[in-house]
């Protein structure tokens, strides 16, 4: 890029970050780390096979004679208790630097086999006899900051569901920005609530878009995600959105088709690969733009799968699984929590969980956002 | 001496107890008295959908869920899909055309209060006959009305009462039938879910034929309390529950945010409605009768104070105006869009069934609901090109109190032209309100 070109982009964008537009440049103005506590999610919708994420090495016998034609005979090296499925090797190297972990087994008492309802209660942070309305993000996200607190990229606003939460949900952010513009905008006074709430919403639709057209035009990011899926697609938006300053705290995407129950081993093999091959582009995206150290991405899944193959070759809906925790400032390259014992199944022939999936979000309020922790009878996990 | 209604009254009327405020059927009020107009709303003609789309019989789409050859399985879950969306379809079209709006607008609500879902259910024939369940009461008594669902099919596997068996008591269906369906959460012991999982054990389904079937072999029959009272049978519980204030309390706080406004119903209102329920028999007309008298429903203060259902702002913006654009908006268009707002047919989110109120509102509501709209009011803008659209013959402040529940909070364009003003107003906030 030459001089002239580079002036012609600073104009268009007045008041984005350098970084955006010039990740050489930024390197040596900007190294600082800009101080934020960004959490990407995960979803991997669909009940995500823990036992072929982290394949259980103790008891192998066990699990080989549960899975006649499922069970991963090779595996990656990453300890005596567990081995990882081998399609997560672009994980491998982050971690080797202690920026990857995993926590096992993670659940819930009494775990409900609906994807509808798990899915609620982990997202709502509830449990099996209890239902919420609100995400578990709105317990947290409101204290903490003014302004935009999240952004789905794909639909639903899951765990960042409630009044009090101010997400938006949308497929990529140009399109957002397109259909932002179209919203009317009132700015009035009333005093029908009805009405207040409207208007209220759509002004934070327009802060949104506001926010969000920097990211429009962040450049160089593409080529950290050569791997063409909509996964990839959406972990680029979303780091688009970080490099531009959308100042967003949760992020969140979904990876979908986890739901194995007929011939599995190709399918998960390839679900697997998306993960790791778009997270891993992710990472590398923001480690080159400064972010890594700002940034928490965490895996979750509705629940894990049935300990036994199935007849058509899959798995039907388990309990507990492993859920990945990825970052510049994590305590990674180990394993937390205890692993699933085989030996000790449910009235269902299921595993046990051993980590409550509310000491992940103890352990993101506490110790990743240093707040208010509204779930402190729950241990927090020093991944962070 | 009673009143004749007004423009405004009658644009209410219509608007509250249809979807849309439609031109024709205001002007078909206006001038009546309020208990005329009231009886008019209140007797629709009735007006059955068309044959529904075909659907895979139970037993059919069982044996290939069981086979054993993987391909079977994936056909099957295409197949349940396919047949699933024809019948939203379906109904959305019904919807669109019907000439009877308030029978769609109180099965939809049924609907979201006797929550089944094809998400759990996988077997689009059974939401059918659900729905025509739902449909054939609509109006009609809300005892009945409790009797079939908890003998419904599609109910039975929804909540699991078929898994409910003497042995295994499974508590889904006793639980969402005292908390959702009737008294309410806090009116109830965990004590008496557990005896109400007992008294319906045994309640099961023929799957060949699609219906209710009783299992002797799994049911309970010993006596058992609930609420105080001696029951032996799911037929005993739902005497018992018919029996408790608290049932017809719960319709009528949810009839108050059906029609009435968004914020906590008035107690004292909902005490007379619920009296005037319960000694009805549960006539569900009757109950309609005291909302659509009351003063809560009349009153000023109320109009614009409910935020419109998808149903209501999609299905009820196509029907109101002549729009040339309509034909850009296929069954399956909307059925699409119902899906966007949060009101899924036939797939309500969770079993607590549809949203209420300002929750219909959230960022990603208000842009698919402007997107709509803006789609909707789009095209061409000439006079002379809208001239033959059948526009109602009306001054521009008609228009106004014709499409908006209350004045509008942004400006109206200075530039003259229907398909103008009717586009500005449809995009102002206050459209999403009725």
């Amino acid at each position: 890029m030459n001089r002239r070109e580079f002036a012609k982009l600073a104009a268009l964008t007045p008041f984005a970050g350098m970084a955006g537009i010039m990740p050489e440049l930024a390197l040596s103005a900007k190294a600082e780390p800009t101080g934020k506590r960004i959490l990407l999610l995960v979803e991997l919708a669909g009940g995500n096979d823990g036992l072929n994420t982290l394949i259980p090495l103790k008891q192998r016998k066990k699990y080989e004679d549960a899975r006649p034609t499922l069970a991963q005979k090779k595996v990656i090296d990453i300890g005596e208790e567990v081995g990882m499925h081998t399609s997560l090797e672009p994980l491998k190297s982050w971690w080797d630097e202690g920026q990857c972990s995993w926590v096992q087994n993670v659940g819930y008492p009494k775990p409900d086999r609906s994807h509808f309802r798990s899915k609620d209660i982990w997202e709502t942070a509830s449990s099996s006899d209890q239902q919420r309305a609100d995400g578990w993000l709105s317990l947290v996200l409101p204290e903490k900051k003014q302004g935009l607190h999240g952004v789905v990229v794909g639909s639903g606003l899951g765990p960042m569901q409630g009044k009090q939460c101010r997400a938006v949900a949308m497929h990529d952010p140009r399109t957002f920005v397109k259909q932002a513009e179209l919203v009317s905008q009132a700015d009035v006074e009333t005093s029908n609530p009805s009405l207040a709430h409207i208007i209220d919403v759509q002004q934070q639709v327009h802060g949104a878009r506001q926010l969000l057209e920097r990211s429009i035009r962040v450049r160089h990011i593409e080529r950290f995600f050569p791997h063409r899926s909509n996964f990839n697609n959406d972990l680029k938006s979303v780091a688009k959105m970080i490099v531009g300053g959308a100042d967003a705290t949760v992020y969140k995407v979904t990876l979908s088709g986890f739901d194995t129950h007929a011939g599995q081993a190709i399918t998960h093999k390839n679900q697997l690969a998306y993960l790791a091959k778009g997270l891993d582009a992710f990472a590398n995206a923001m480690k080159v733009f400064k972010q890594w150290d700002n940034v928490l991405v965490m895996t979750y899944s509705e629940f894990g799968r049935s300990l036994k193959e199935n007849l058509s070759g899959g798995t039907d809906h388990g309990t507990s699984a492993p859920q990945l925790v990825m970052g510049g400032k994590l305590k990674g390259g180990k394993l937390y929590g205890d692993s699933p014992d085989l030996n000790n199944l449910d009235s269902e022939g299921d595993i046990q969980y051993t980590t409550d999936f509310h000491s992940l979000y103890a352990t993101v309020a506490e110790n990743w956002w240093g707040g208010e922790n509204p779930w402190t009878q729950y241990e927090t996990l020093s991944f962070v | 001496m009673e009143q004749s209604l007004n423009f405004a009254e009658a644009r209410h009327l219509v608007a509250r107890t249809g979807l849309g405020a439609e031109w024709k059927l205001i002007k078909k009020l206006e001038g009546r008295t309020r208990q005329q107009a009231v009886n008019i709303v209140l007797h629709p003609q009735v007006y059955n959908p068309p044959a529904p789309p075909k659907m895979t019989a139970w037993h059919i789409r069982m044996n290939m869920h069981e086979s054993k050859n993987p391909r079977h399985k994936m056909k099957m879950h295409a197949m349940t899909t396919l047949e699933g969306r024809r019948l939203k379809r379906w109904w959305i079209a019904h919807m669109r055309r019907t000439p009877s709006p308030l029978v769609e607008k109180l099965t939809l609500f049924w609907h979201g209060h006797f929550t089944s879902s094809l998400d759990k259910i996988e077997q689009p024939s059974l939401l059918y006959k659900q729905h025509m369940l739902l449909r054939r009461h609509a109006l009609g008594s809300f005892s009945t009305l409790l009797k079939g669902v908890a003998k419904d099919p599609a109910m039975l596997v929804y909540l699991d009462g078929m898994l409910n068996e003497k042995r295994h008591p499974n508590e889904n269906f006793a639980r969402e039938l005292l908390e959702l369906f009737t008294l309410g959460h806090g009116y109830y012991s965990e004590h008496d879910v557990k005896n109400v999982a007992r008294a319906f054990t045994g309640w099961s389904v023929d799957r060949y034929q699609e219906r209710f079937a009783f299992n002797k072999e799994e049911h309970d029959n010993a006596p058992k309390k609930v609420l105080g009272k001696w029951v032996k049978n799911g037929d005993d519980v739902i005497r018992v529950l018919l029996q408790h204030p608290r049932t017809a309390r719960t319709i009528a706080e949810k009839f108050w945010s059906l029609f009435i406004n968004d914020a906590e119903p008035d107690s004292r209102t909902i005490q007379s409605w619920a009296n005037t329920f319960r000694h009805s028999r549960y006539n569900i007309r009757t109950l309609l009768g005291s909302v659509f008298n009351s003063d809560a429903f009349w009153s000023e203060e109320n109009r614009g104070a409910l935020t419109k259902s998808p149903a209501d702002l999609v299905v009820g913006s196509l029907r109101m105006v002549p729009w040339r654009t309509a034909s850009m908006f296929s069954d399956k268009d909307v059925e699409g869009i119902f899906r966007l707002l949060g009101q899924d047919l036939f797939d309500p989110a969770n079993v607590k069934g549809w949203k209420t109120g300002m929750d219909w509102i959230d960022a990603e509501t208000v842009m698919v609901r402007s997107s709509m709209i803006n789609k909707l009011t789009g095209g061409n803008m000439n006079a002379r090109v809208n001239k033959g659209a059948g526009y109602p013959d009306a001054p521009p402040e008609q228009y106004q109190q014709w499409l908006l529940a209350q004045q509008p909070v942004s400006s109206l364009p200075e530039t003259p032209g229907k398909a103008r003003l009717v586009r500005a107003l449809a995009l102002d906030p206050v459209y999403q309100l009725t």
